[in-house]
């Protein structure tokens, strides 16, 4: 059998050779699409990780807190593997800096001993870049809820409602994503299927003959099948090839143009695993491709049709 | 060996192709089928080597009903008929060497059987020499050869050919009568599809006529 596949491979390659190079051309067009769907999904993902750093989260505590009770808190958070940087502020230190902050006229109201600060002492915390990007929103939320639980916490902020509206947009952004994925693997597919239907019909009366001679199902379309996963292959390696080529050119265009970094860094070249997507589509685009024609063709009464 | 027995086929459009046929063909018989284009030659060709069913009614052939074969069974059963066209189904890209093992090939022969036994037919065939030329490098004649040398190389109990001379001189035709007598008398059923009124005339086999899809045997 693998003689009779190989034998197949090197006639359909001598005698159609228009015809193959035509449908490796179309996969490897196709299979480029996914790859820069990939890369696009990439950068939107580094450009996503790096909005998502520098949360911040603002614990108010209550007037009167004993000190046990705020080194307490202070150390959960930073113990935690969740926080980078925890910095406790006093409620004279923050005072002082509001006032700075409104204008240094401001200042005399501290020497008024009728007037009460409303500035709350408050610990801030930064979240650490260590924490996934899809899981950031559910830390801080849990944070925020463990925080509030306790008798000495007034308040927990974090803007909120940015963090939630990021959380939507990711979702949605990444439903996008896949779907516009999913949607051209589709196509992609019909093409590559007409591609090879196109190629095979031209074979039919090989066909036809395989059938009269009482060529089993399998035997016939074996042959074809396998020709299909080299199809898939060669057009996989081919793109992978045209793709690193056409990123390279990219970077050195960007990079001259501007030096803007976060582009230039989400602009990551193929990972492993979409090399590995990329390998595995261009294989079962052709092997279903292939399948998908020749048993049309290969009815089991092809011969009494022709 | 072959019996059709009040059989009908009825094509989607609703055309009769036989209507009501029955015949029996024994073990080693020599039979013509005759008939004017569109009388039902072809289909009921069809029906005999497993490329269709009927719509009612029985066909067997050599003890297996066609009717109730399974599309898994059925290349088993082509392996056992050997069918003869009248464009004679060669592929123009394998040598005759190639066209002629093919039926070997898809049973999982031995490649030194396969050898032996394409070298012993072509010899049978008076084809020996051609054997790595491909079929658009020998005569229509030879290509008929070869073809039936295809239809040979498995040791069919029924040889069926379509037509077998019509797409060639009388000289040829002659050759490859001679040859199907040839086969006939080595002990294979033999049953040939033909509209030359004068052949039938001249040889004592017995004639199975077909007109507008009816047997009158």
């Amino acid at each position: 059998m693998n003689q009779l596949m190989s034998q197949h491979l090197f006639r359909a390659w001598r005698k159609h050779w228009a015809l193959q190079v035509a449908s490796v051309t179309i996969m490897t067009m196709v299979l480029m699409m996914l790859n820069f769907l990939f890369l696009g999904y990439s950068a939107f993902n580094g450009t996503i990780e790096h909005w998502g750093r520098g949360l911040e989260m603002t614990v108010y505590l209550k007037d009167g807190a004993p000190d046990w009770a705020l080194e307490k808190l202070e150390k959960s958070m930073r113990t935690s593997r969740e926080f980078d940087e925890v910095h406790f502020t006093g409620k004279s230190e923050a005072t002082k800096k509001f006032l700075t902050a409104l204008g240094p006229e401001s200042l005399d109201l501290l020497a008024d001993p009728k007037w009460k600060s409303p500035i709350p002492a408050s610990l801030d915390a930064k979240l650490s870049d260590k924490v996934a990007t899809s899981s950031r929103v559910q830390v801080m939320e849990g944070w925020s809820a463990k925080l509030k639980a306790n008798e000495y916490v007034e308040d927990v902020f974090y803007g909120q409602g940015w963090v939630e509206n990021f959380a939507s947009f990711l979702g949605g952004a990444r439903g996008l994503v896949v779907l516009f994925w999913a949607l051209s693997l589709s196509v992609g597919l019909m093409i590559v299927s007409n591609c090879i239907r196109l190629s095979f019909l031209q074979r039919r009366d090989e066909i036809e003959v395989l059938e009269l001679v009482g060529a089993t199902s399998r035997f016939i379309r074996m042959p074809y099948i396998f020709e299909g996963v080299v199809l898939g292959l060669v057009a996989s390696l081919c793109s992978l090839a045209l793709s690193y080529g056409m990123h390279a050119l990219l970077l050195n265009w960007l990079a001259g143009k501007w030096s803007f970094w976060v582009a230039l860094q989400a602009l990551s070249p193929l990972e492993p695993w979409s090399v590995m997507v990329n390998l595995v589509s261009g294989v079962a685009f052709g092997a279903l491709g292939a399948w998908n024609c020749v048993r049309r063709i290969n009815t089991g009464w092809s011969a009494a049709a022709g | 060996m072959i019996s059709f027995s009040h059989a009908y086929k009825v094509f989607p459009n609703g055309y009769q192709g036989l209507r009501n046929v029955s015949f029996e063909i024994e073990k080693g018989e020599f039979v013509f089928l005759s008939g004017p284009s569109g009388a039902g030659k072809t289909t009921l060709f069809r029906l005999i080597s497993g490329f269709d069913r009927p719509s009612s009614g029985e066909v067997n052939v050599l003890g297996t009903d066609v009717s109730s074969l399974t599309s898994s069974a059925i290349p088993y059963f082509r392996r056992r008929i050997g069918v003869i066209y009248q464009d004679f189904r060669l592929l123009r890209d394998r040598t005759v060497f190639e066209n002629v093992a093919m039926p070997l090939m898809v049973r999982g022969d031995r490649h030194l059987a396969i050898e032996r036994r394409v070298r012993e037919v072509l010899e049978q065939v008076g084809l020996s020499f051609r054997l790595s030329n491909f079929p658009d490098e020998i005569s229509g004649g030879e290509q008929q050869r070869v073809a039936i040398a295809r239809a040979l190389i498995h040791h069919p109990g029924v040889l069926v050919a379509d037509e077998p001379t019509g797409n060639l001189d009388q000289d040829m035709s002659n050759e490859i009568f001679k040859l199907l007598e040839m086969v006939n008398a080595q002990g294979t059923t033999v049953f040939v599809a033909t509209h030359d009124a004068d052949l039938i005339r001249r040889k004592p086999y017995r004639v199975v006529r077909i007109h507008e899809g009816e047997v009158s045997a």
